[in-house]
């Protein structure tokens, strides 16, 4: 694979906005408009309840959630309905304090807008894993059934991808502390937990920051591109690349940045890494795909039932919802409201968990690991509205009488997203997911 | 491509003097302190100078002193350890000492199964390493644990691993890691890291489980380069010693059928409902094996219980492709991302021939050291982030007693920013362990996040303005006693010497140099002393400003430079 050059990426952005570094503080001289559409790749680490986040409204599924639903179940007039037959969680579409009838936010804006996709009956059909471990490695990696792939689904993707646009750090950011496993193997695969701490930024206080108000005085890390000049061989190639990446990064100044349109990003993990991503996708930095992680759905003990219209109710599931729901509206608002346009119309966003949990609440006011479960997908040429089966939670519909099935592959949303949006040929899916056997898109997304 | 040929910074900072010229007419001394250090650093987890006085006293040449350090270092138990043993002992780890069944029923089944208890086995396992790296006078046998467990990679950190690592680190992966081959793939086979990671509890007849039979021969012995993808049995051709030359999905077959009832004594509800059948050991199970004869690269094994499994490990441990693929993989850690092709063939030669001695990996490893390509100093390996931290601990005179889950400073920073470099403590989650090429951790991620942590080593100090984790300030001064000692290049050399020990590019000397001295001629002295350890605001004079930092971030910078990045 090659590996990018920044240095020619560098006289890209000199070529912007006059000098390096400048491109990336006013967004109005940045987006030169490569056009290259954006993959996000939100996982939700730890089995999300979906049956907790899109349920049952009215009708026979209704009626069947009621009898099953146990400790579990959220009365109607708490859930906002977004059609004749299904609701969301009230926590998906306000505050805690605000009635279901309140103006809808976030996820729910997003539907009614029909840019949020509900893809039913998700999951892993050919294998079967409970285990957090295995289930999430065998989606990552793309191959269900077998942890010990050497590279991830998004690896495969990017040596499939053909000509990816000059990248000023790389086309594949992974937001995480370590290498995600769906961008494993992928050298050139950019990961931070946060863009601000990509820096050295280890020095003591009085040698770090330039102190212009000491003449002479120079921050140490400015040192570190001088360091490495000279000398030819890989390492130092390689180190030069890299002490580039850290002044590009710094240049970047993630921490000052201006969200359009009024988003607000929470200030959360996500919500940081979100407005990282938008300002990479705004600042025309090469990035095609990104993984994030949003945890914390093992909900065993103590999900909790939404009280909407009650501030002070706690509801552990409904924090979580709201945190994603903020997170992934302000990233949309961000780019959809931008002065280089509708940016969402070349972004899309698929948010997917390694499998759903047990219908039916547990004896500690949770849910145990299940099997089938929702995916969502998000953006300017997603069609919104629901897709895919819902596999029905009448008896006979169950997997091992306890949980959801699985009607769809999760491979065939992350492959139509491929060739719908990113352009890769059919043909391709044959190395990205090697043991899907053929290739069905649902129309989630638009060509 | 040589970086320690010729002196050190300090006589030849130019770094590209004349080869010939200098093995002839440089100072033997120098010469002979550069082959020490070149041998200690690819063979150590750093040198110090105290390593190199200690290599120079053991001969009258370079090759004996080579072979009797190497002979030294390979007889491991007999180099007393006890100063390391006592700071690990001094950290009041609780975990290192339980046996298995202790693990178990403390931290699977007992009052200390909640987040962060349960995984202190794998935490404390992970600071006792760092520890061992630093301290431990049995340089070479660490780092060839390291390597077993790269070797024997378990996902240290998942929640079912975490509990019972110390059994996989102590009593499978330390004991054997300079000794039998086939005595460490036993004992690893039949840890409950290894048993719950690779999914072996779970093969039983009628419902097997190939993922441990599969990673058995294409990653533990024979390698993947002999692997014959849908091949029938018997369609692949017999080596010279009747056995077939690779290996096919057949095999892969067989080989978990002769697993089959291999497992755990986890409580599973098909086990008898007695606590004896809870414990977390190894037992085998033996209604779950599958019965019947079994096929395994070219060989038929007639149906023995246990002991087909036992056949199995006889049969892969003696094995050419093993023999090849474990030595190629010795001499790519130690001498060259791609090493020697005879090297590997002779030190291959050398494992099939003693499979059966007890010393057998130590004597491949006396054969890798004595080599050629050691004594002609070829090769070069760069070093991985944890060899890198190490190494900075080392020669820096650190005193460090980690811990996870106490708190942020100094050490949930400094694991922090280490395992945001990707090379975190038996944190890689795929069974082919942490790679070993270059390549891998050259990429701008990680080299950045590493540079991130370099920064911030010298200035991590314990709590309560408490003592700095390296020694920067108390080298310097012992290594520099006077004033008027400490001129910018003094320092900056000093520093070189003790950290690279070779030269560096003159360039990068001098860019260490002007940042130390600021405003000041590099001949003058700066103040070191005053107001330690971070000196007073000068906001008139740059040389005076904030010293004492200002010469710990030049320490940093030293462990940024490519020559300190390889070893």
């Amino acid at each position: 694979m090659k590996r990018r050059t920044f240095l020619k990426s560098c006289c890209a952005a000199a070529a912007a906005g006059s000098l390096p570094g400048m491109a990336w503080v006013n967004p109005l001289l940045a987006g030169t408009g490569s056009g290259q559409d954006v993959l996000v790749y939100l996982y939700l680490r730890g089995g999300i309840d979906g049956l907790h986040l899109v349920v049952p409204y009215a009708g026979p599924e209704r009626v069947a959630y009621e009898s099953r639903r146990g400790n579990m179940l959220i009365p109607e007039d708490r859930l906002r309905p977004i059609s004749a037959h299904w609701a969301l969680h009230p926590r998906a579409g306000g505050g805690p304090g605000d009635p279901v009838t309140s103006t809808p936010r976030w996820l729910q804006r997003l539907w009614l807008e029909s840019r949020l996709a509900i893809v039913q009956g998700a999951g892993m059909p050919t294998d079967l894993s409970r285990s957090h471990f295995d289930a999430q490695a065998w989606m990552d990696l793309g191959t269900p059934g077998n942890k010990n792939t050497s590279q991830g689904w998004l690896t495969r993707y990017l040596q499939q991808a053909g000509s990816l646009p000059p990248a000023t750090l790389s086309n594949a950011f992974g937001f995480a502390s370590t290498q995600p496993l769906a961008l494993m193997g992928a050298n050139q695969a950019f990961t931070v937990s946060n863009a601000q701490e990509f820096r050295v930024d280890g020095f003591h206080w009085s040698w770090q920051e330039t102190n212009p108000d000491l003449p002479g005085h120079q921050g140490a890390h400015h040192r570190i591109q001088n360091l490495w000049q000279s000398g030819s061989g890989p390492l130092e190639q390689a180190g030069r690349l890299a002490a580039e990446a850290l002044a590009e990064m710094r240049n970047m100044n993630f921490a000052d940045y201006q969200p359009e349109g009024g988003a607000q990003y929470p200030d959360s993990g996500l919500g940081t890494q979100m407005r990282n991503l938008a300002q990479l996708i705004k600042g025309d930095s090469g990035v095609v795909v990104a993984t994030l992680d949003y945890g914390g759905w093992d909900t065993h003990e103590g999900q909790g039932i939404p009280n909407p219209g009650n501030p002070n109710h706690f509801d552990f599931y409904g924090n979580l919802v709201q945190g994603l729901s903020e997170a992934v509206d302000a990233f949309y608002t961000d780019l959809s409201q931008s002065t280089q346009g509708n940016l969402m119309n070349r972004v899309s966003i698929v948010m997917l968990s390694e499998f759903g949990r047990n219908v039916t609440g547990n004896q500690s006011n949770g849910t145990d690991h299940g099997y089938g479960n929702v995916m969502l997908a998000l953006g300017g040429r997603v069609n919104g509205g629901f897709h895919g089966q819902f596999p029905g939670l009448d008896k006979g519909s169950l997997f091992e009488n306890q949980d959801l099935e699985t009607t769809v592959d999760y491979r065939q949303v992350l492959a139509e997203a491929l060739v719908r949006r990113l352009g890769l040929p059919a043909a391709g899916l044959e190395q990205v997911f090697p043991t899907l056997d053929s290739y069905s898109p649902l129309g989630v997304f638009q060509d | 491509m040589d970086q320690f040929a010729g002196g050190t910074s300090a006589v030849s900072p130019a770094g590209d003097g004349d080869r010939i010229f200098a093995d002839r007419f440089v100072d033997q001394t120098q010469e002979e302190r550069g082959f020490a250090r070149r041998v200690l650093e690819r063979f150590s987890y750093g040198t110090r100078p105290e390593d190199i006085s200690h290599f120079l006293s053991l001969g009258a040449s370079s090759a004996e002193r080579l072979a009797n350090w190497a002979a030294q270092q390979l007889a491991w138990q007999s180099i007393a350890d006890s100063a390391c043993q006592a700071r690990i002992d001094a950290a009041g780890y609780q975990t290192l000492d339980k046996s298995i069944t202790q693990l178990w029923a403390d931290h699977v089944r007992g009052s200390q199964t909640g987040w962060p208890e349960r995984y202190f086995p794998v935490a404390e396992t992970d600071a006792a390493r760092i520890i061992r790296a630093v301290y431990s006078r049995r340089q070479l046998y660490e780092m060839l644990v390291e390597f077993w467990h790269d070797h024997f990679n378990v996902a240290g950190w998942e929640f079912s691993i975490a509990p019972v690592f110390v059994q996989h680190d102590r009593d499978a992966i330390r004991p054997n890691a300079l000794g039998n081959f086939r005595e460490m793939l036993e004992a690893v086979a039949k840890t409950t890291a290894m048993l719950y990671y690779l999914d072996n509890r779970a093969n039983r007849s009628g419902g097997y489980n190939e993922n441990w039979a599969r990673e058995l021969m294409e990653l533990h012995t024979l390698g993947v380069e002999v692997y014959f993808p849908g091949a029938f049995h018997g369609a692949i051709p017999l080596g010279d010693d009747g056995l077939a030359i690779g290996y096919s999905d057949a095999d892969v077959y067989d080989v978990a059928r002769c697993f089959t009832g291999w497992t755990v004594r986890n409580g599973h509800w098909q086990f008898p409902q007695t606590p004896e059948y809870d414990t977390g050991e190894f037992f085998y199970h033996s209604s779950w094996h599958e019965g019947g004869s079994k096929f395994v690269v070219g060989r038929w094994l007639m149906p023995a219980g246990q002991q087909e499994a036992h056949e199995v490990m006889d049969i892969l441990c003696q094995h050419r492709a093993t023999a090849r693929h474990i030595c190629r993989k010795l001499c790519r850690r130690f001498i060259d991302d791609e090493p020697p092709e005879s090297l590997v063939e002779s030190a291959a030669e050398i494992w099939r021939e003693q499979w059966q001695a007890p010393d057998q990996i130590a004597q491949v490893m006396a054969h890798i050291i004595n080599s050629d390509a050691v004594l002609q100093g070829q090769g070069s390996k760069v070093r991985r982030p944890f060899e890198l931290m190490t190494s900075c601990m080392r020669k820096t005179g650190a005193e460090i007693q980690p811990h996870h889950y106490q708190g942020w400073q100094p050490y949930g920073e400094m694991f922090s920013r280490f395992q945001q470099s990707g090379h975190g403590g038996f944190r890689w989650p795929a069974p082919d362990g942490y790679p070993d090429t270059a390549t891998r951790w050259t990429s701008a991620s990680v080299l950045g996040q590493t540079w991130r942590l370099l920064s911030r080593l010298p200035e991590l100090r314990m709590p309560n303005d408490g003592p700095f984790l390296l020694s920067v300030q108390e080298l310097t001064l012992q290594g520099l006693p006077n004033e008027e000692q400490h001129t910018a290049t003094n320092l900056v050399d000093w520093w070189l010497e003790r950290l690279i020990g070779a030269s560096v590019l003159p360039q990068r000397r001098l860019e260490l140099i002007n940042f130390l001295r600021q405003n000041a001629p590099a001949d003058q002295p700066l103040n070191l002393t005053t107001n330690p350890p971070y000196g007073n605001w000068s906001a008139g004079n740059m040389s005076a400003h904030y010293t004492p930092v200002r010469l710990r971030a030049m320490v940093s910078m030293i462990m940024m430079l490519p020559e300190f990045h390889r070893r």
